[in-house]
């Protein structure tokens, strides 16, 4: 028996070495059950399968054809069972958050982008039934209005959130609020998102350095943090005067060596002009030192 | 003299009715010119109104505004094309600073970015705007993957050394190249530190078939025989708001681009957008070669932590996979 064991006891250590070396990529419960809302249809697999191959192809390879990148954790074929036995929630959720060294398509694909995503690798699953989506339907729509004011005292930006019942507007509890400053590229996220508090109200520290235009304006911008799609989207953006004004000259208005004639450094300017002067003085010295040779000559 | 007086008289009010008559034509005059001319003027509007029924046509200017204009309004510019995008190539855009950060612990060599600059830039497979070298700083040390493109320096060596204001550097920091003035010295490429610059010493890609297109000096497209070529920050796609050819495609994240003025740099993979002093202080960026003075607009991130294991380039064309 501990003849059996100490045999047995490598296997058991590499595997669960292998077990830590790939520790499982956990989808929160609340996230699994979110389904689709339309019907995967073959057009949203054609559609799917551009943005497939635009943007999954690189690591996962075609499907079914095992051609995946060999790196580490191994990207793996997403037409194998593993895959295909997941809910469509699951697959959602993993598309949207990524997990290094697979990139977060938050920012990258749409809802709608994802899905059709999802409904392409679904065409490769066999014995897949998509949830129906018409019961799913209701349960969904938390209507959210936001509302943003600058505190001139704390430095903050304080955004209100409040729902929009039937009863009348109350303000939303717990709401996942993300504050964004929009920039030449995109926006960018001002701190991690914060939820709200009783009272509907989330507080964020504004950055006293960050610079905005010429007289300071930055449009500043908040909305509503919700991967599980259960509230619907809610954006309030505004320009306000809280950036550091920011006017600095252009990168060609500074004398240099390189730029052009009329931005030359001045010595440069100098010199130059000194030596044609110079040179032109001694050729009209000479000319006219002729001239009067030849008077001398005559006389 | 009662004669006088009265003939005086006469003739005073004989000249008050011709003035009075005189006024009273010239008031109906002006009436029926006024009258008439409204009337004109309502018609051609009515005419103006009636001629633009074709389609009303979104259009960029130059300033990069949209405008709505009908397309029957529309007049194609006497000016030679080439020479207006070579006037507006020549100015920066505005307030901006470009920069790029390079974050090489993310490169696996994909070089999604170099087909995307080729195919964007009319260059052949062996011609490179940006390549991704095989870097090993040490015998003992680990091999990475470098994309390097010209760094847009702030103290160009490369425009200083250009007899004929052929390349140039903009307000924003782009250094360009006017290929219709290039005379293919090739001064510029060897001054550049960085061998950034190629020189189109054949018959340029698919030549035939853009013979006779306008030149964008902001594409540098068609590439001429003769000139040289190199990385332009896609002075196009900054100037529509989108990020360079290379950086969008990069399927890893590697490259960041934004804007010095405003502290932001944007992931073209991620999209994400994050301030650029802090990506640089928290992750100890540098420069190439600034011991000499460049002032380059590129950082690079070091290759620590590295997300792929190092495989050595092939001779093969890159994978599609």
């Amino acid at each position: 028996m501990k003849k059996l064991f100490y045999i047995l006891l490598p296997v058991i250590i590499t595997t669960l070495r292998v077990e830590a070396q790939n520790p499982s990529w956990v989808v929160p419960d609340d996230q699994k059950g979110k389904i689709c809302l339309v019907r995967f249809t073959s057009d949203m697999a054609k559609q799917g399968e551009v943005i497939y191959l635009k943007n999954c192809q690189s690591c996962h390879g075609l499907p079914t054809k095992k051609n995946f990148a060999s790196i580490q954790p191994s990207p793996g074929d997403l037409s194998e069972n593993k895959v295909g036995t997941q809910k469509d929630g699951e697959l959602f959720y993993r598309i949207t958050t990524g997990k290094a060294p697979m990139p977060e398509f938050r920012n990258i694909l749409t809802e709608d982008e994802r899905w059709s995503v999802i409904s392409f690798l679904r065409s490769f699953h066999k014995g897949y039934v998509q949830p129906d989506p018409e019961k799913m339907a209701a349960s969904i729509g938390k209507r959210i209005k936001l509302s943003m004011t600058y505190d001139t005292v704390k430095r903050r930006i304080l955004v209100k959130a409040v729902e929009l019942t039937s009863d009348g507007p109350v303000p939303a509890k717990g709401a996942e609020i993300v504050v964004f400053v929009k920039r030449y590229f995109g926006n960018m996220q001002l701190t991690d998102p914060k939820p709200t508090s009783e009272n509907g109200y989330a507080g964020f520290e504004w950055p006293q350095d960050l610079p905005g235009d010429k007289s300071g304006n930055v449009i500043v911008g908040a909305r509503v943090n919700d991967p599980t799609g259960n509230m619907q989207e809610a954006i309030v953006s505004d320009t306000l005067a809280i950036g550091v004004p920011t006017n600095k000259p252009a990168l060609t208005d500074t004398r240099a060596m390189w730029s052009t004639r009329d931005k030359a450094p001045v010595w440069m300017i100098l010199i130059y002009t000194l030596a044609v002067i110079v040179v032109w003085y001694f050729i009209i010295y000479i000319l006219l030192s002729v001239v009067d040779m030849r008077k001398i000559k005559q006389v | 003299m009662d004669e006088n007086t009265v003939n005086k008289g006469d003739e005073q009010d004989s000249s008050k009715s011709s003035r009075r008559n005189f006024l009273k034509n010239i008031g109906l005059l002006g009436a029926g010119v006024a009258a008439g001319a409204g009337a004109l003027y309502s018609g051609d509007i009515f005419e103006k109104k009636k001629a633009a029924t074709g389609e009303a046509k979104v259009l960029l200017t130059q300033d990069n505004k949209l405008v709505e204009v009908d397309s029957l309004e529309l007049k194609a510019l006497a000016k030679n094309p080439t020479k207006l995008m070579l006037e507006k190539g020549r100015e920066g855009i505005e307030g901006r600073r470009w920069v790029m950060v390079i974050d090489l612990s993310k490169c696996r060599n994909a070089r999604r970015c170099i087909a995307a600059c080729q195919e964007a830039h009319q260059l052949k497979p062996g011609q490179y705007h940006l390549n991704t070298l095989q870097m090993q700083d040490a015998p003992d040390t680990a091999p990475y993957h470098m994309p390097k493109n010209c760094q847009h320096c702030d103290n160009p060596p490369c425009v200083a050394v250009c007899p004929v204001d052929a390349t140039y550097k903009r307000g924003d920091g782009i250094v360009l190249i006017d290929n219709e003035r290039c005379i293919g010295c090739r001064f510029c490429m060897a001054a550049c530190p960085y061998s950034a610059r190629i020189f189109q010493w054949t018959l340029p890609k698919d030549a035939g078939k853009h013979q006779g297109e306008a030149y964008n000096v902001e594409l540098n497209v068609p590439q001429k025989l003769g000139t040289i070529s190199k990385c332009l920050f896609s002075a196009d796609r900054c100037r529509e708001g989108k990020l360079p050819y290379c950086v969008s495609a990069c399927p890893n994240g590697v490259y960041y681009f934004g804007d010095e003025n405003e502290d932001a740099v944007s992931n073209g993979t991620t999209k994400e957008t994050v301030r650029l002093s802090k990506l640089l202080r928290d992750n100890g960026a540098y420069q190439l070669m600034p011991e000499l003075g460049t002032r380059p607009r590129v950082y690079y991130l070091p290759p620590k932590n590295r997300l792929f294991p190092f495989e050595p380039a092939t001779d093969e064309a890159p994978k599609e996979g």
